[in-house]
């Protein structure tokens, strides 16, 4: 038995076997508290260095702006984590927001949410159909539903703003409960929510397994399609309401809203930790990343930064942050991959 | 000498040739305005411009990456050679455009081969950076450049026409037919073979980076001469029409294989259908769903063909 | 062997190298001489492929040196490697499948005219070359239309064509059917004898015994022992290899009870696998054996929904089934333990706990549908840890730390675990080390004698023997006899396989199934 046990330490499948067990994964730490612990960091040294960042209206002001980025990337680390991504959330939101805005003015409020999640929820029926049923790369799938919506979006508007202004709708965008805005709360609300999916459902499951592997999903009975097609529907009923939000906010919505809305949602979920490939991730790095972004967009804001220099700063971290996780995965990849065997081809996303 | 050549895999460029003739039929048919000299001018002028950096994506997708900078980078060089026509001359300033765009593209190869990025989020991470970089030079202003009549040139007649067509061959050449392009087919065609057998993936990809950047530059600086400015928001967009041309002129996105001609045909067969539906009096907004489902459509046919075509392989196996 | 062919072309000395909790190589040294076919044997894990890496260039020894011509050499990156006159064949290979052959062939050194590439030249010489080889291949081809065997053929030109002196083949008859083996092994031979050294690594001694001048056995990273092949016997290469004398198990008897599983005419994929007749008792294993491409790989992923059954009836437990995918599978009480473990099995990311339980997650409904039962999970999981003697820590630990033996276990408590009566086992100890087999067979053995029902679709025969109680021989994707108990001997099954009645000296190698 004796001469098992080290044959079985040298498989150089485990190299980790015998050390890591009784040691800390900082690996994993990292990746799940990283972020919020950068972003925690940020508060102090922001609070210390600029006097007018540490009162209670300004971070409720953080707070709520990070909401409208937030909501959409709950969603968004649904996709991210089973491995896939939708281009097309900038649409949507713009969609969505639009709807939301031009029924509240008609039909109240309660409808005007509905409108918005349900118009998300069927353009993520049809980017999901799209990539599961006809197999079209997400990449372009999504960027084709983009295109389309966005031009729907001017048909239906006619390019022109809808705008409205009634205490209840507004009130959604505007209003504090418990002194915490109101957008935050459903954000965080949002947020929780997606955790508890993704860790206590089996279809949360589901979505990790895809992630990790396509095909070994398939061969364990995971109903690949079928996940595909509801993580891209999650994905477009929290844009609906992230963009529901955002039009009560502003009190207004039309095409173009927010440009470069899309990749601001990824850049947030992937900033929060979860590996673009798939397969790992978690809800609290994307909140914590978008704190972090409307924190930094909040300290530049107060600092006078010039908003052209603010968007350089705002690339910046992302990719700083985003090259630390790459160069890390590229380690950790080169070192266990080396260690088993010659690393078969790795394809560039 | 091209006798023995490896036959190209024909991609699907064949088929958008067909749908453009097709689309461009039914346009000649519907408006009188349409097979004008100067409304085909104008077709193939905008034609041109999406062309010359989808030429440039081309060789991007074929070595099996991404450049979603390219519409940033367009807008940034745009404005460095207006700014800089005044003080050094057009020639000049156009060379310093074309630098600038090929320096970004290089810093975006050494982040994806340096920093182990992957070029999507890379890529991403430039296009913000590069569009803040382009509009605090210029202050978010526009530059107005009067009476430069000769930096006119670069956007007048057939020139944008030209350079399309004359960096279409160089590339088509370059792909075919230097060490350099079949470099490139190979890193595209499994990046870790190619390591092995001894090509230097790394440079290759700062090569393609580096020549994306410039041809974005080039359309950058054609959309600068056209109005005369210089603005930080021009081109705002243009890297998801480049990516769509090249999909729709069918070089596939998993790399190893590139279709110039196809590329070219897909900028004519966007450009038509827009200026089509331009003379028919539909809403400009109509514009981006037609895209939308031509790129839906294309990919989804082509999707389905290999599907088929993979059932096939497995049962005669 | 006269004077001048003793001069070691290659030599390793001392050559050690460290991966973070794995020394993967210990001080190992052995020399290539001109003109010799030197095999490299060893288990997996032995330390084979990062000896392979270091030549290739692929990674950096942590001490110790490369002589070549007994000067020291240092191969910093690929193209250092094949410039000094070494080219390594993959195992996966090196090709561009959207190249030409002759691109292939010369690859970073295409003859060029001026500025292009001189297709003319470069399709001539590839020519050449190939009709060295005794090869038809059109140099203007695309790799991706050219068959496993030819495809390996473009890698050995692509060795010839660079002048190489040195040519590393990493097992390279793993994907080839019989014939094709065959030649190949005639190849290195007159390779041999033109002067280039092979350096032909592999576990398969069969074919090392046929073709090796000289044979050396690694294990856990450390040299064992080099030797001419005529000094050696293939039982000191076994237990050189293993580490002490093998003990070979037999298979227990076994006691059948009633019919799980009954087949009729099943055709697989509209015709990939036909006329599929046979019945299968409870604490019974079934073998299926075939050489390459015989169907074996496809009628099991028939059997478990991967493939469609495209005719035939398929009852279980008396009453007809339609599995028309792994979910349905499972669901009928079919589990699988899939031939390629990385592929097709091992979320490495996941936890063992998830990777156990995602066959048949709604097993832990409760009240709301949907929502797991955590606590559930983690007690079933140690539970299969018990009852399979799987070593991990903690459920929450990445299964990627685990050793592939305890992977693959994990893997077979996932197909149980769905209330499972028929158990498919594909390879299921392929890359597994020889302990860890052993522990796995004794696991089988229990389950069987459990009164579970399993189908084992193996390429290695001893497995086979030791395993099967009958066993149904494949070829070209029909049934072409069924051997039971002691009849299963691998000169029988090799003879049904190849269709030869004559006893061939055909190694077990050759007895693979497609992937």
């Amino acid at each position: 038995m004796r001469i098992l046990q080290t044959h079985k330490s040298r498989i150089p499948d485990a190299p980790a076997t015998g050390s890591s067990i009784n040691q800390v994964d900082w690996d994993l730490l990292w990746e799940r508290f990283g972020t919020a612990v950068v972003t925690i960091t940020i508060w102090l040294i922001a609070g210390l260095s600029t006097p007018r960042f540490a009162n209670v209206d300004n971070f409720v002001s953080v707070l709520r702006q990070s909401a409208f980025v937030g909501v959409s990337a709950v969603g968004m680390t649904f996709a991210i984590i089973a491995g896939t991504f939708d281009l097309s959330v900038g649409s949507t939101q713009a969609l969505c927001a639009w709807g939301a805005v031009s029924v509240a003015k008609v039909a109240g409020v309660f409808p005007a949410f509905v409108t918005a999640v349900a118009l998300g929820g069927v353009i993520g029926l049809c980017n999901g159909s799209l990539v599961a049923l006809v197999r079209i790369p997400a990449f372009i799938a999504t960027l084709g539903t983009m295109f389309l919506v966005n031009g729907l979006t001017y048909i239906l508007t006619n390019g022109q703003t809808a705008r409205f202004s009634g205490k209840p709708f507004v009130w959604w965008g505007n209003a504090q409960v418990m002194s915490l805005p109101v957008p935050f709360v459903v954000f965080l609300g949002c947020a929780l929510l997606g955790a508890a999916i993704l860790h206590r459902t089996s279809f949360g499951r589901f979505i990790y397994a895809i992630g990790c592997s396509r095909e070994a999903a398939n061969v364990a009975g995971v109903p690949v399609a079928k996940t595909t097609i509801l993580v891209f529907i999650v994905v477009g009923l929290f844009t609906g309401l992230g963009a529901a939000l955002l039009g009560a906010r502003l009190y207004s919505a039309g095409p173009g809203l927010e440009p470069g809305f899309e990749l601001n949602v990824i850049a947030t979920v992937v900033l929060g930790g979860t590996r673009l490939a798939g397969g790992r991730g978690s809800m609290l790095g994307t909140v914590a990343a978008a704190i972090l972004f409307a924190t930094l967009a909040n300290v530049l804001n107060l600092s006078h930064v010039d908003a052209f220099v603010q968007r350089v700063v705002v690339g910046f971290v992302l990719l700083l942050a985003l090259s630390v996780e790459g160069v890390r995965q590229r380690l950790a990849e080169y070192w266990s991959k080396r260690a088993a065997r010659i690393p078969q081809s790795s394809q560039p996303l | 000498m091209n006798a023995r050549k490896p036959r190209r895999h024909r991609v699907a460029s064949s088929q958008v040739g067909l749908m453009l003739l097709m689309v461009a039929g039914v346009f000649a048919v519907l408006s009188p305005r349409f097979l004008t000299p100067g409304n085909l001018l104008n077709v193939c002028t905008s034609a041109s411009v999406v062309a010359i950096v989808g030429l440039g994506m081309t060789l991007a997708i074929a070595s099996g990456n991404f450049d979603l900078s390219v519409g940033s980078t367009a807008a940034f060089a745009g404005c460095v050679t207006v700014s800089l026509v005044q003080q050094i001359g057009v020639a000049l300033a156009i060379l310093a455009g074309l630098a600038t765009g090929a320096a970004v593209g290089l810093i975006n190869g050494l982040i994806v081969t340096e920093l182990g990025v992957p070029a999507f989020i890379a890529t991403l991470g430039m296009l913000t950076i590069v569009r803040g970089a382009a509009l605090i030079y210029t202050g978010g202003r526009d530059i107005y450049l009067y009476g430069q009549t000769q930096y006119k040139i670069l956007s007048s007649g057939l020139t944008p026409v030209l350079l399309a067509l004359a960096l279409a061959f160089v590339l088509w050449f370059v792909l075919q037919h230097t060490r350099f392009g079949r470099h490139i087919l190979a890193t595209g065609s499994n990046a870790m073979s190619a390591r092995r057998v001894g090509v230097r993936t790394s440079l290759v990809l700062l090569g393609v980076f580096s020549i994306v950047g410039a041809t974005a530059a080039l359309s950058g600086l054609i959309l600068s001469a056209q109005v005369l400015t210089g603005n930080g928001r021009l081109a705002t967009g243009l890297e998801l029409s480049a990516i769509a041309v090249v999909v729709l002129g069918g070089t596939p996105l998993t790399g190893g294989q590139a279709s110039i001609a196809g590329t070219l045909q897909g900028s004519v067969l966007v450009a038509v259908i827009n200026n089509g539906l331009n003379l028919l009096n539909v809403s400009i907004f109509y514009q981006n769903v037609t895209l939308g489902l031509l790129l839906l459509g294309t990919i989804a046919l082509e999707a389905l063909r290999t599907d088929r075509r993979r059932t096939k392989q497995l049962t005669t196996r | 062997m006269d004077e001048i062919q003793r001069v070691p072309i290659l030599a390793v000395q001392n050559l050690s190298r460290r991966f973070p909790g794995v020394l993967a190589l210990d001080n190992v040294s052995f020399d290539i001489l001109a003109g010799e076919v030197h095999a490299l044997v060893g288990e997996n894990g032995a330390g084979k492929s990062t000896l392979i890496g270091i030549l290739a260039g692929v990674y950096q020894p942590s001490a110790g040196q490369v002589l070549l011509d007994q000067k020291p050499a240092l191969f910093p990156d690929p193209l250092s490697s094949q410039r000094a006159g070494i080219s390594v064949i993959f195992q996966e290979f090196s090709l561009l499948p959207h190249l030409s052959v002759a691109e292939n062939v010369f690859i970073s050194r295409e003859p060029r005219r001026g500025l292009t590439v001189d297709w003319a030249t470069m399709n001539r010489q590839t020519q050449e070359i190939l009709r060295t080889l005794n090869v038809e291949i059109d140099p203007a081809t695309l790799v991706s239309e050219l068959a496993v065997g030819q495809q390996q053929l473009v890698e050995i030109a692509r060795a010839l064509s660079a002048k190489t002196r040195i040519i590393v083949m990493d097992e390279p008859t793993a994907a080839l059917n019989e014939r094709e083996a065959v030649r190949l092994l005639e190849i290195v031979r007159s390779l041999a004898a033109g002067g280039v050294s092979v350096l032909y690594v592999s576990h398969r001694l069969e074919e090392v015994f046929s073709i090796a001048d000289r044979i050396t056995v690694l294990r856990d990273g450390r040299h064992i022992v080099t030797e001419g092949r005529s000094a050696i016997t293939e039982q000191r290469v076994v237990s050189a290899m293993v580490g002490r004398e093998l003990v070979h198990s037999t298979r227990p008897s076994r006691t059948a009870g009633a019919i799980v599983l009954e087949t009729k005419d099943v055709t697989v994929d509209g015709g990939l696998v036909r006329n599929v007749s046979f019945s299968l008792r409870r604490g019974e294993v079934l073998g299926l054996a075939g050489l390459m491409g015989s169907g074996c790989s496809e009628l099991m992923e028939g059997l478990y929904g991967l493939r469609e059954i495209t005719a035939g009836s398929f009852l279980i437990e008396d009453r007809p089934v339609r599995i028309a995918n792994p979910r349905s599978a499972i669901l009928t009480g079919v589990g699988l333990v899939p031939e390629d473990r990385k592929r097709q099995s091992v979320f490495p990311d996941l936890s063992v706990a998830h990777n156990l339980t995602i066959g048949n997650l709604p097993r832990w409904f409760r009240a709301f549908p949907g929502l797991l039962d955590l606590a559930g999970e983690r007690r079933k999981t140690l539970d299969y840890k018990r009852q399979l003697n799987i070593r991990f820590t903690r459920p929450e630990q990445r299964i990627s730390g685990l050793s592939g033996g305890n992977q693959q276990k994990v893997i077979l408590a996932r197909a149980l675990a769905g209330n499972c009566r028929l158990l498919l086992l594909a390879e299921p100890t392929r890359g597994i080390d020889v302990g860890a087999k052993a522990e796995i067979y004794a696991l089988i053995d229990r389950l069987v004698q459990k009164g579970i029902a399993v189908i084992l679709q193996t390429s290695e025969l001893p497995e086979l023997i030791r395993l099967a109680d009958r066993c149904i021989v494949f070829v070209a994707g029909e049934p072409r006899g069924e051997l039971c108990g002691a009849e299963i001997t691998q000169e029988a099954v090799m003879s049904l396989a190849t269709g030869l009645s004559h006893r061939v000296t055909v190694d077990s190698a050759s007895l693979r199934s497609i992937q």
